[in-house]
């Protein structure tokens, strides 16, 4: 799912919605984590955890801040890889933004 | 691994200030059928920072389209500049579901909603014009300007 803009060397937050086999909320077991790709693979710094946004079921909560150092380059579209486990099953989310 | 796509919903673009924002809900089921759920969702509205605003979402063809629900929002002051993220909840059977879309508030635009009519007359004093605002206001200009 693509997620929005952000410019470079400003914060992209987002959420997502963690899932179990049946398609309900759950929050699952420990915190999902992340790791955000480019045209050339994982980038520099591109990983992290994600923490609950709320109370709500399942709702959490992820920030990337894509800078120049790090390789990130405005116009170029970068995917994020968010893992979280539920019932010893792992799910992935993909989701994906345009740095300006 | 299972990859989970669907439930994550869509991007739904960029909104200036004045415009609608079409949100839309489609409750499923476990197993992605269409399906009436217990109530109408709720739809939350998050901000970077923190949680917006909630409210229902009505249904949008009760006779044709099952478990499909739909809001056109009004962008105006309560919402600033920046990136949303709007969760849609609801229960089948007691069961949770949700989806989750996302949009953008971007410069430019009035609050109060575009111009979609108008008319204009003349007086001895002065020339007037009235216009409508989608947003529901009425907006009116005299020249010369007092």
């Amino acid at each position: 799912m693509f997620a929005g803009f952000v410019p470079i060397g400003s914060a992209f937050v987002d959420d997502f919605l963690a899932l179990d086999a049946n398609n309900v909320p759950n929050d699952g077991t420990g915190s999902p984590t992340f790791t955000v790709y480019g045209p050339s693979g994982a980038m520099a710094g591109g990983t992290g955890t994600a923490a609950k946004t709320d109370a709500t079921t399942g709702l959490y909560r992820y920030t990337v801040t894509p800078s120049a150092p790090n390789g990130y380059v405005s116009g170029q579209v970068y995917r994020v890889v968010l893992l979280y486990v539920v019932s010893a099953v792992t799910y992935a989310v993909i989701k994906s933004f345009q740095v300006t | 691994m299972s990859v989970s796509r669907r439930q994550q919903g869509a991007y739904l673009g960029r909104f200036r200030q004045g415009s609608y924002i079409p949100l839309c809900a489609q409750v499923l089921t476990s197993h992605l059928s269409p399906v009436w759920p217990d109530t109408a969702p709720t739809a939350y509205l998050y901000s970077d920072s923190a949680l917006v605003s909630s409210f229902k979402i009505p249904v949008t063809d009760f006779a044709s389209a099952t478990g499909l629900f739909s809001k056109s929002v009004l962008v105006d002051q309560p919402l600033p500049l920046g990136r949303y993220r709007v969760v849609y909840r609801w229960t089948v059977g007691g069961v949770a579901g949700a989806v989750m879309d996302s949009f953008e508030i971007v410069g430019g635009g009035d609050p109060a909603g575009a111009v979609i009519s108008m008319c204009s007359y003349d007086r001895p004093e002065a020339r007037y014009i009235l216009g409508q605002l989608s947003g529901g206001r009425l907006a009116q200009g005299r020249n010369p300007k007092l």
